[in-house]
């Protein structure tokens, strides 16, 4: 008890100082405010003079004062203004998708997302990487005249063929104009059939798969579960 | 993990599923569906034959555990 003073005011006093803010403490505080701004713009200004100050010649020799090399990274540049890696933009890909379905191209190609496995169906669309000669040659001088042609790289599953399989595909030059044409791409993979058992999952179908196989097997995974949550218990008891 | 509402299990597969092109056989692995699923492996594991197209011939044709070896009190 002893810590505190008792508050002697009157309650006019304490009204006053703590009343909502008046007009006139709004100036002030403006007032206040530009100050700071006033302040705050010197100082700026007087980093920004020192920063962008031209480096000090000495007085001495022009040699004998040298300037420590900077810590900073360098600015990164690219060696060339496009880059031959670069992914394909959605739009692109959507492009392309519709060019591989277009019945002048004779796929007759099934969307992936109601194609089954007995359809034939897009399963890749991506950049294809240009070979390390060409791409050497554009980033030794880079200009229009030694820039290579950009490809995709196509895998279509061939799901109702006789026989089915997968193949990869080229498609080029992209943009998709009148020059663009759908060659096998052989430049990486020599195999000529990749046989149709060898061909990715797309996870997405992986449930549905799933909901063919499990059902005999549903029963014991519940039995399975319920040993696990007993099991749980008896440490839990412990 | 079958696509119901009521799934508690994440399915994953596992590359190779064939050494040459004659099978298409798929280990399974299950995970509880819950936030850190990835730390929450079931040990249970589903050998699935996806061999040909048709969806109807597929089965399973093992499942397994893993045996962990835990220290003895």
């Amino acid at each position: 008890m002893a810590k505190y003073k008792l508050f002697n005011d009157s309650d006019s006093k304490i009204d006053a100082e703590t009343r909502p803010i008046s007009e006139s403490y709004h100036t002030r505080l403006n007032h206040w405010h530009y100050g700071l701004l006033l302040t705050l713009s010197a100082a700026a200004l007087f980093c920004l003079s020192v920063l962008y100050a031209p480096p000090a010649r000495s007085i001495i020799g022009r040699d004998s004062l040298k300037q420590c090399a900077s810590t900073l990274p360098p600015p990164a540049t690219p060696p060339a203004p496009i880059n031959l890696w670069a992914f394909l933009a959605v739009d692109d890909t959507v492009e392309i998708q519709r060019w591989l379905e277009s019945p002048k191209r004779g796929l007759n190609l099934t969307r992936g997302d109601v194609a089954k496995a007995s359809d034939n169906h897009v399963f890749l669309i991506e950049a294809y990487q240009p070979p390390k000669a060409a791409a050497l040659a554009y980033l030794t001088s880079p200009s229009t005249a030694t820039k290579p042609s950009k490809f995709a790289r196509v895998t279509i599953h061939h799901g109702a063929a006789r026989e089915p399989f997968v193949k990869d595909y080229l498609v080029g030059p992209l943009p998709i104009g009148a020059h663009t044409g759908l060659k096998e791409l052989t430049e990486i993979y020599h195999r000529h059939d990749i046989p149709y058992n060898t061909r990715g999952i797309i996870l997405e179908k992986l449930p549905k798969i799933l909901a063919s196989v499990m059902p005999p097997l549903a029963e014991a995974m519940q039995v399975r579960l319920l040993s696990r949550h007993t099991m749980n218990a008896r440490i839990m008891k412990r | 993990m079958v696509g119901l509402p009521n799934d508690t299990l994440i399915a994953g597969a596992s590359a190779p599923w064939s050494f040459d092109g004659s099978f298409r056989r798929v280990w399974i692995s299950c995970k509880r569906d819950i936030g850190g699923s990835w730390i929450n492996p079931l040990n249970f594991f589903v050998y699935v034959d996806m061999s040909g197209t048709d969806l109807s011939q597929y089965k399973v044709l093992k499942v397994g555990t893993l045996l962990i070896q835990r220290d003895k009190e």
